[in-house]
């Protein structure tokens, strides 16, 4: 179901506190889910979260040390109330920075009355290859770095 | 993240001198297994082997063209889960961060069920 964990994949995982029904809550309700945003260093601007298969998302953060906009944006490919949502996630912002477009899955499970969070952020490999180059350079580098040990 | 070779496998690898030398040279240019055994004089089945073991490690790869058989380095093999995923990584986990602060506000676990 989920993804395999390829080379192109992060999966982060953490046992929440709380109900799964006030998880998903906080997840999916816009005028909750914009009272938490990328931490704390950043201020969230406006979400827009149109919760359902083929909806979209959207939200821009503020850097409040360095005044950086970060736009992040996507749709949602599966929603299932309490157990599941799949969606797109497509990140730029006002530096320059556009990545080309991955995907997320977040599992909710219930755990008695807290809730298992697994996230899954695939589809990272063309980024990975956007930067080639520099994958290269640091092969060499660390393989310069042995071999100057000799 | 199975792909990835296993860092032990990646250290024992680049342990020895002559493969550290090898995936050096690759990462200049692509060479055909000739090429290194003519470059380190040693035998074709002496290269081969150390080919072998950083092929292992997800340092290499090769590809056959024709009769002759192309080593290239595998780039990213030990960038990937270094950089550029960990950023990722710590992004989630900052989030996570801020969804556990969210919910233990009192008023958030009132409201809802």
């Amino acid at each position: 179901m989920t993804p395999t964990l390829a080379a192109d994949t992060v999966q982060v995982r953490r046992v929440l506190a709380a109900p799964v029904a006030r998880v998903w809550r906080v997840w999916t309700d816009p005028a909750l889910a914009i009272r938490w945003s990328w931490g704390s260093q950043y201020d969230t601007v406006s979400i827009d979260l149109d919760c359902r298969p083929g909806g979209a998302w959207r939200q821009e953060i503020r850097d409040r040390k360095t005044g950086e906009r970060w736009f992040f944006d996507g749709v949602f490919e599966r929603v299932e109330r309490e157990r599941l949502l799949v969606h797109t996630f497509h990140f730029r912002s006002d530096r320059g920075t556009d990545e080309p477009p991955s995907l997320v899955w977040i599992e909710f499970t219930a755990r008695g009355d807290r809730t298992e969070l697994v996230i899954t952020h695939s589809r990272l490999e063309e980024q990975h290859r956007a930067g080639t180059v520099q994958g290269w350079e640091d092969i060499a580098g660390v393989v310069e770095r042995l071999a100057g040990e000799e | 993240m199975s792909h990835t070779a296993p860092l032990d496998r990646v250290f024992h690898a680049l342990a020895d001198p002559t493969r550290r030398r090898i995936v050096r040279d690759l990462a200049r240019r692509d060479r055909t297994v000739m090429d290194l055994a003519r470059q380190f004089a040693m035998s074709q089945p002496a290269v081969t082997k150390h080919l072998n073991v950083l092929e292992a490690a997800g340092l290499i790869a090769r590809h056959r063209e024709g009769r002759r058989r192309r080593c290239a380095l595998r780039p990213g093999a030990l960038r990937r889960p270094a950089a550029w995923l960990r950023r990722y990584e710590v992004l989630w986990n900052r989030r996570l961060d801020e969804l556990e602060r969210l919910l233990a506000d009192p008023l958030i676990a009132e409201e809802s069920p």
